[in-house]
């Protein structure tokens, strides 16, 4: 097996980039070794398909055409304080989280780019805290000094523009006086950001002061301060933890996914009521404070998905938040299905992320009946197992996720119970029984009978079999499942 | 080279746009269109998609240039724009002629007609790769960067740019193996 640091060489002189010192030892590992050879061809041959030849060049009259149409457009607007304050956030939150944790942040791309999550997660965070620094609520540390927090040091805030970011109204008072912003600020993690160098850097930025001009920046903080479900959420030290996370951050900062967070559609959704009441559901925030979810949602492909136009649009379309905090009070309970570890590991499996880049998965998820199904304890039990993930991802079975009656009947605790059966979930994975529930006479499982029946032993035993299987996809047996008489007489054969 | 890595006049351009000056926007355009067609180019298979991307990026960046970070690199973020264009751009044309095909059939490159089975294994391979991986080698191959002028784009240590170019490199090995493009 080649080295690294023998194939760094040999990659180092494939790119042009080798060293004179170098190229006698590149010689030797060429001439002696037939790994160093193959793997010299095998980048010849990457280059013969990334390359192509004749040189492409730029259009003639391209600039030209460029700067006249930049003749045409308006003035590139001033930056109003979001953007203001999203950069010097961006900036802030990279080095402060970096001499906080004392790890290296991995900053790529522009962090000024329209980062919407960002600017949800940690502005609102920094901002609550800046709101409360420069009204003197919390002091800034004295150089030299012990950073204790007393009334007497308030004056010491630098330049702010304390008419304007004073919070006056009784709600952001009240708060100030709550358990909840007192935890904020014993909280030691909180006294360390605050304390260090690059937060008050930060915040003795001139455009932050500038933006605290600004009326609309004011109103925010206000509303932001007098959050006490936001403030809760930010006061949990492990979600602080997860922030500090390499993954997370780098998922926070990843371009791409800040990109597709910043459009349209999935900032109509986050405007959606229902949207921001579910994520101020105490349950929900449960869920976003623990850390292995936020690593889950750092995952390449949660990510991806994320990324998924229609994925996105279902969210906007509200049918999820709907689902969330709709009508039917049972659906608060995805909240609680969030806070369940067992899905939790199942949305950290490279499965379930492949199948939640599925516009079929995405499409079933809109559904309410997806939604309480999720919501059922036993499912989340069935979950699991690995096998039935896999099984449950197939696209067969999600076709039949999007009928409605099979959702109903997932929901049932004995269908659950036998999911999460080795033998069941084994049958599952068969392909053609996949393909067999993604018939729509399959809606008899949502009969009760039908369900007990489906968590005995027997039937585990006889789905296993393949002329079952077969005999499942045709549409006789189909029909005669649907019979009562059907599965009350298996319900003998089980007893 | 065409790209400067020390342009450390970058800031005081873009403080001159923002205060009204538009021709101050030339310098940039012109530092950075060839790199930029460059890589739209290979990444699309299609010059007169990639004028308009890298136009469109350009336009886009000229917008928006209040929330440029300053304390970055330009190009860094303007490379941001036009990869975004160009996925968005390949994404267009999956309904009428599929994602595979318009890799598969770069329309006017050089050398249109002797594009082998390896190169368009190894274009569509290319978009499977996680960002940070691809970042690399569209700027090694595509856009023709030396290791230290990708590690300024990108803002990450040398060490990381090769890090990442062998990862990518062994990713798409591995992809071409399994004949999964």
């Amino acid at each position: 097996m080649l080295a690294h640091d023998d194939f760094e060489l040999l990659q180092k002189h494939h790119d042009g980039e080798l060293l004179p010192a170098d190229v006698a030892r590149v010689e030797a590992l060429l001439a002696g070794s037939p790994e160093a050879r193959s793997v010299a061809a095998a980048l010849n041959s990457l280059d013969e398909g990334l390359e192509t030849t004749g040189a492409v060049e730029p259009p003639e009259r391209a600039i030209a055409e460029i700067m006249a149409r930049v003749q045409a457009m308006p003035h590139p607007r001033q930056p109003g304080w979001r953007s203001l304050v999203r950069n010097a956030v961006a900036r802030a939150i990279g080095s402060t989280v970096e001499s906080v944790t004392g790890q290296s942040t991995r900053v790529e791309g522009s962090m000024a780019s329209r980062s919407k999550i960002v600017w949800g997660i940690s502005t609102a965070a920094v901002v609550i805290l800046a709101g409360l620094w420069m009204t003197g609520v919390i002091p800034p540390e004295q150089e030299g000094g012990d950073a204790a927090i007393g009334a007497a040091k308030r004056y010491q805030a630098p330049q702010i523009a304390g008419k304007d970011v004073a919070l006056g109204d009784t709600e952001a008072q009240a708060f100030m006086q709550s358990e909840t912003f007192d935890r904020i600020l014993k909280d030691p993690e909180t006294r360390k950001l605050l304390n260090s160098a690059e937060f008050r850097q930060f915040v003795a930025d001139a455009q932050i002061s500038a933006a605290m001009q600004d009326e609309d920046f004011v109103s925010a903080l206000r509303q932001i301060s007098g959050d006490a479900n936001l403030a809760r959420l930010f006061s949990n030290s492990r979600f602080g933890s997860a922030l500090s996370r390499g993954e997370v951050r780098a998922a926070l900062l990843d371009v791409e996914l800040q990109n597709a967070m910043a459009e349209e559609s999935f900032e109509q959704a986050f405007n959606r009521p229902e949207v921001r009441a579910a994520f101020s559901d105490s349950t929900a925030q449960a869920a976003f404070n623990d850390e292995d979810l936020m690593l889950a949602f750092s995952k390449a492909g949660i990510q991806d998905a994320l990324r998924q136009t229609a994925f996105r649009e279902n969210l906007a379309k509200g049918a999820l938040a709907a689902g969330i905090r709709g009508s039917d009070p049972e659906m608060a309970g995805l909240a609680r299905a969030f806070a369940d570890s067992n899905l939790r590991a199942a949305i950290g499996r490279p499965a379930t992320q492949a199948a939640l880049n599925s516009e079929r998965m995405q499409a079933a998820l809109a559904q309410p009946a997806m939604l309480a199904a999720l919501r059922s304890q036993a499912f989340m039990t069935a979950l699991r197992d690995h096998e039935a993930i896999a099984a449950l991802m197939t696209v067969e079975l999600m076709d039949a996720f999007s009928q409605a009656d099979l959702l109903a009947s997932l929901r049932g605790a004995a269908l659950s119970r036998s999911l999460a059966t080795r033998e069941m979930t084994t049958a599952l994975a068969n392909g053609r029984l996949s393909q067999a529930f993604s018939d729509d006479a399959l809606t008899a499982l949502a009969s009760g009978n039908l369900r007990d029946m489906l968590a005995g032993a027997n039937f585990e035993a006889a789905i296993r079999s393949g002329l079952l299987q077969a005999a499942m996809r045709e549409r006789g047996f189909n029909t005669a499942v649907r019979e009562a008489a059907f599965a009350t007489a298996l319900s003998r054969a089980e007893q | 080279m065409y790209l400067q890595v020390g342009a450390e006049d970058e800031d005081g351009l873009i403080g001159r746009c923002l205060a009204g000056d538009k021709a101050a926007f030339e310098p940039l355009v012109e530092r950075y269109y060839r790199p930029l067609f460059r890589a739209a180019a290979r990444l699309l298979g299609d010059q007169e998609q990639a004028r308009d991307a890298t136009q469109t990026a350009f336009l886009k960046a000229y917008q928006a240039l209040a929330t440029c970070d300053r304390q970055r690199r330009f190009f860094s973020w303007i490379y941001r724009i036009l990869v975004n264009e160009c996925l968005n751009t390949l994404r267009a044309r999956r309904p009428a002629q599929g994602l595979d095909d318009s890799l598969a059939a770069p329309r006017d490159l050089a050398d249109p007609i002797d594009v082998g089975e390896t190169r368009q294994r190894v274009r569509k391979a290319l978009l499977q790769l996680p960002p940070d991986q691809r970042d690399v080698i569209v700027l090694r191959h595509f856009a023709e960067l030396r290791y230290e002028q990708i590690a300024a784009v990108l803002g990450v240590p040398e060490k990381t740019v090769k890090s990442r170019l062998f990862s990518a490199r062994q990713r798409l090995c591995e992809l071409l193996a399994a004949k999964k493009v």
